[in-house]
């Protein structure tokens, strides 16, 4: 798990050009939207094509996001539960 | 016809930004034009993370508008209803489009924050987000700086609608090269005059 | 004293049909464009309002020859220009200085992303190269009638062809050109169906515009051009004009490069400014043709700014993109040629598919079509990825 939280940080920081970041600046319970990372709308579909692409994970309504993307444990949680890559 | 003048300007070309005719930064080795606009954003502690997401044209509208207004009144000042934008270039998003198309093209995974890009006004919606700006934005596609019609237009601005000052210029990005030209229009006295010949004498340096 | 100006041709091809006859009978009749893709290559299967000619259907009507290197765009284009121009009977051939300003963001595009590996490869498709820029579209345009001084391509996304309405005024009442045809032109392309898509901001279904339910907007193609001329112009020549152009204004929302702000700051300043051009209050407007993509965000924005310019006194609104879809560039032409139309004939076209008010809002739009109405002023919507808003008001006189 922890090496799938690394990835997954590493990946966002990559798909989401967040050229400041480091993997050790995100907390793995802080919320990633709003006030956390700062990430807005374009960075959530950015995540949901992330997930597509590297974990095989489809979503069809845009609105599962607001869960899935609360943190990185949460996200991680779901890709580690429906990932078919 | 009201009497407006060119209160600053600054050139983004061969890696190089200068600002009144002065060079302010340049960096003309071995880094490319998009290396020297992350550069460009750190040597002048721009503070801004979103600048990181922006496209390469975004990017380079950005860094000449922020050195355009940075020490001016109009810095900071929100909201600004009275400030026009009017742009133009010659290769409209096409550097952002190409990208795009790889996104589709080859792994077929189209990438939603690139097409936000793949249009050539989003670089004066990214410019007036950072500023608050809400006044008038226009965006031309032409072969070269057009500057009889750029002049009327903004002259136009001035005359028929509450513009009191404009952003006015070129910024275009393609095959790895940035060039951009950025003036401020304003009504109270500047450096120039802004006329076509003045206009002109500008254009020559890009 | 500012030049009048008034619209005295128009001309337009879309998912409602090829030209004017056709589209009034669409509109009236409530007939949506919106179906399965037909002329498009693409694996997907959304719902979009398709202008329902092949290409070489198109280049028949117009007498160009089957080989000939022409864009579907372009095509489009030309067909609704020409009817623009044979609706106004201005006499091209006689030396007037005439603006042509054609809105686009795709141009030639859809040639080039069937071709792009052709470019790449070898060098059997390279004649659809110069074919893909927007200006390269409106040259291309421009010279099937060999009759314009000046063309220019505003490229606004989804505001084009009505920035290129506002600059075509511009022209004229600065007295650069004695007279000017204005509008927009897009096909759909797989590179922006693509892009929509990602966004997450297509409906799988017909859309919905303003319903509480909607699910997004559905893609459209067209082209739509305006011919405008100033009040001298139309005496001299005897024509009886169709409208004026009594007012526009364009303002940047400047929140986020595709959203909308919530309370849709721009769009509201954007029809403030239109009305204080015209010098008509707000309760002198009859209809309001709205953006109304359907989108989740638009319609709740532009919903909130009606009711902030509009207050207590809002007039009826509709969107007409659930029978045209969603042709951006294009749309502020198609929908100045509809605004008109509406006020030539006296009704209100429907925003179909509404069924459910939205909470938000204090008004809800007409849901069926509104015959024997007397609009002697109607605002019109076009707003742009990039927060780029404009609205133009036509009027009766």
């Amino acid at each position: 798990m922890d090496e799938l939280v690394l990835k997954l940080k590493e990946e966002i920081i990559e798909v989401l050009n967040l050229e400041e970041v480091k993997p050790e600046d995100i907390d793995d319970n802080a919320p990633l939207f709003g006030d956390g990372l700062g990430l807005d709308s374009i960075d959530a579909l950015e995540l949901i094509v992330l997930m597509e692409k590297n974990y095989g994970i489809k979503l069809q309504d845009a609105n599962q996001g607001k869960e899935i993307f609360k943190s990185i444990n949460t996200m991680a949680d779901y890709i580690a539960k429906n990932r078919k890559k | 016809m009201m009497e407006l003048f060119i209160s600053k300007y600054c050139v983004l070309n061969n890696r190089q930004l200068s600002v009144n005719g002065e060079m302010v930064y340049e960096n003309r080795e071995g880094a490319t034009d998009s290396e020297f606009l992350s550069a460009a954003y750190r040597r002048f502690g721009m503070g801004y993370p979103k600048f990181f997401k922006m496209d390469h044209l975004s990017k380079t509208g950005f860094i000449v508008t922020e050195m355009l207004l940075k020490d001016t009144a109009l810095f900071g000042v929100e909201p600004k209803r009275e400030t026009a934008v009017v742009f133009s270039n010659r290769n409209s998003s096409l550097d952002t489009d190409e990208n795009y198309q790889e996104t589709i093209g080859k792994d077929y995974f189209p990438s939603p924050s690139v097409f936000v890009y793949t249009l050539p006004n989003i670089v004066m919606g990214e410019v007036c987000i950072k500023h608050k700006i809400f006044g008038e934005n226009t965006f031309f596609v032409s072969d070269e700086l057009e500057v009889e019609h750029i002049f009327t237009y903004v002259n136009q601005l001035f005359e028929q609608t509450e513009t009191e000052n404009a952003l006015v210029g070129w910024v275009d990005y393609y095959d790895g090269k940035a060039e951009a030209l950025v003036w401020l229009v304003e009504k109270q006295k500047g450096i120039k005059l802004f006329n076509i010949t003045e206009l002109y004498n500008l254009k020559s340096f890009l | 004293m500012p030049r009048r100006v008034f619209v005295t041709g128009m001309g337009i091809v879309s998912g409602l049909g090829i030209g004017l006859e056709e589209t009034l009978s669409s509109l009236k009749n409530s007939r949506s464009g919106i179906g399965k893709i037909k002329y498009l290559d693409t694996v997907h299967d959304l719902p979009c309002a398709e202008v329902p000619l092949s290409e070489m259907e198109m280049k028949h009507l117009l007498d160009i020859p089957a080989d000939k290197i022409v864009t579907r765009t372009a095509l489009m284009a030309i067909l609704a220009a020409k009817e623009a121009l044979q609706n106004s009977r201005f006499p091209v051939k006689e030396g007037y200085r005439i603006a042509f300003i054609n809105g686009t963001t795709v141009g030639g595009m859809e040639k080039s992303e069937l071709y792009y590996f052709d470019f790449l490869e070898n060098d059997t498709r390279n004649d659809y190269i110069e074919a893909h820029d927007c200006g390269s579209l409106t040259e291309t345009i421009a010279d099937y009638f060999g009759a314009f001084s000046y063309v220019s391509t505003p490229s606004t996304a989804c505001s084009s062809a009505a920035n290129a309405i506002v600059l075509g005024m511009n022209l004229i009442e600065n007295r650069l050109v004695d007279a000017a045809v204005v509008g927009g032109s897009e096909c759909i392309t797989k590179f922006h169906l693509n892009g929509f898509n990602s966004l997450m901001i297509l409906d799988k279904e017909p859309c919905r515009p303003f319903d509480a339910t909607r699910a997004g907007l559905n893609l459209g193609e067209g082209a739509a051009f305006l011919v405008l001329e100033p009040e001298e112009l139309c005496s001299q020549r005897g024509v009886e004009p169709l409208c004026r152009v009594s007012g526009y204004g364009n303002a940047c929302d400047a929140y986020h490069q595709t959203a909308s702000s919530p309370e849709g700051k721009g769009a509201a300043l954007a029809m403030k400014k239109a009305l204080e051009m015209s010098g008509i209050d707000s309760y002198s407007v009859n209809y309001i043709n709205a953006h109304g993509t359907g989108t989740s965000n638009n319609d709740e924005s532009e919903g909130r700014a009606i009711m902030s310019v509009f207050g207590d006194h809002i007039p009826p609104v509709s969107s007409t993109k659930g029978l045209t879809g969603h042709t951006t560039s294009a749309a502020g032409g198609v929908e100045a040629v509809i605004s008109i139309l509406a006020m030539l004939y006296r009704f209100i076209p429907a925003n179909v598919n509404f069924r459910n008010q939205m909470p938000e809002l204090s008004f809800s739009p007409v849901a069926e079509m509104v015959e024997n109405v007397d609009l002697k002023h109607v605002l019109s919507n076009s707003f742009g990825f990039g927060g780029n808003n404009t609205s133009v008001i036509f009027s009766k006189e």
